[in-house]
């Protein structure tokens, strides 16, 4: 892991193509500002954090397949 | 090709075809090693599975969001949409994750990353959407009208 100090306006390269840059510091917040090739999914860690564990809670159990609940084969029914 | 399953209760063998197999790029969030999966449809309902080729422990249900909520609709960014290979609309099969309960009132789907398969490369991801109100835990039964809870009702009960 790499620490740094950075001020206000200073930013930080990652791999040549991604740059941090430190656009204001307000007490305990910091406005950050994200450039990267449009390729590049930037995402809140926190957002990341929270999907895995849905992910995780969500996967299928042995067993699962059979216990379907009747209503769930009923859905293709509405009309939509 | 076979892939091996847990889904039953007990460890299956089940026969699928190449059609059925996506690559997933990245993996899945919390399932990161894994990359390649099998779509299995389910006769008599909706509901898919996602069964994945590394692991016969690893499935999840999948189902289209479109079926229970008829409005939903997202903005697939274009970063993603390039990495699948997409080239138009239709390519895109759009699948949630369900979290399953005996209860069915209790049965929620995820609705904020959705799972985004291109039928042209068969290239996959979950898409976490950003810049919208959507529920990781969406009720899949709430907000049936009176009338068409009557109707499901109805054919479950002469079932």
């Amino acid at each position: 892991m790499l620490i740094l100090t950075r001020k206000a306006e200073q930013g930080i390269v990652i791999n040549g193509n991604v740059v941090l840059r430190v656009l204001s510091v307000d007490g305990d917040r910091v406005k950050i500002g994200v450039e990267a090739p449009r390729s590049i999914t930037v995402l809140r860690e926190e957002l990341l954090t929270e999907v895995a564990d849905a992910n995780q809670a969500a996967a299928a159990r042995p067993g699962d397949r059979p216990a379907l609940p009747a209503r769930l084969r009923l859905l293709d029914r509405r009309i939509v | 090709m076979q892939v091996r399953t847990n889904l039953m209760g007990v460890e299956e063998v089940l026969e699928i075809s190449e059609q059925q197999i996506f690559a997933f790029e990245p993996g899945l969030g919390g399932f990161e090693g894994l990359r390649r999966y099998a779509l299995i449809g389910e006769a008599d309902s909706p509901i898919e599975w996602l069964q994945s080729l590394d692991n016969p422990d690893v499935s999840f249900a999948l189902l289209e969001p479109f079926l229970f909520r008829p409005d939903y609709v997202f903005e697939l960014p274009d970063r993603d949409a390039e990495a699948l290979g997409m080239q138009e609309p239709s390519d895109a099969l759009v699948r949630c994750i369900l979290t399953l309960n005996e209860d069915a009132e209790k049965i929620t789907a995820n609705l904020l990353a959705p799972l985004v398969l291109c039928r042209r490369t068969h290239l996959a991801r979950q898409v976490i959407l950003q810049d919208q109100e959507l529920d990781m835990r969406a009720p899949v039964f709430v907000g049936m009208t009176a009338q068409e809870q009557g109707s499901t009702e109805q054919v479950a009960a002469s079932a």
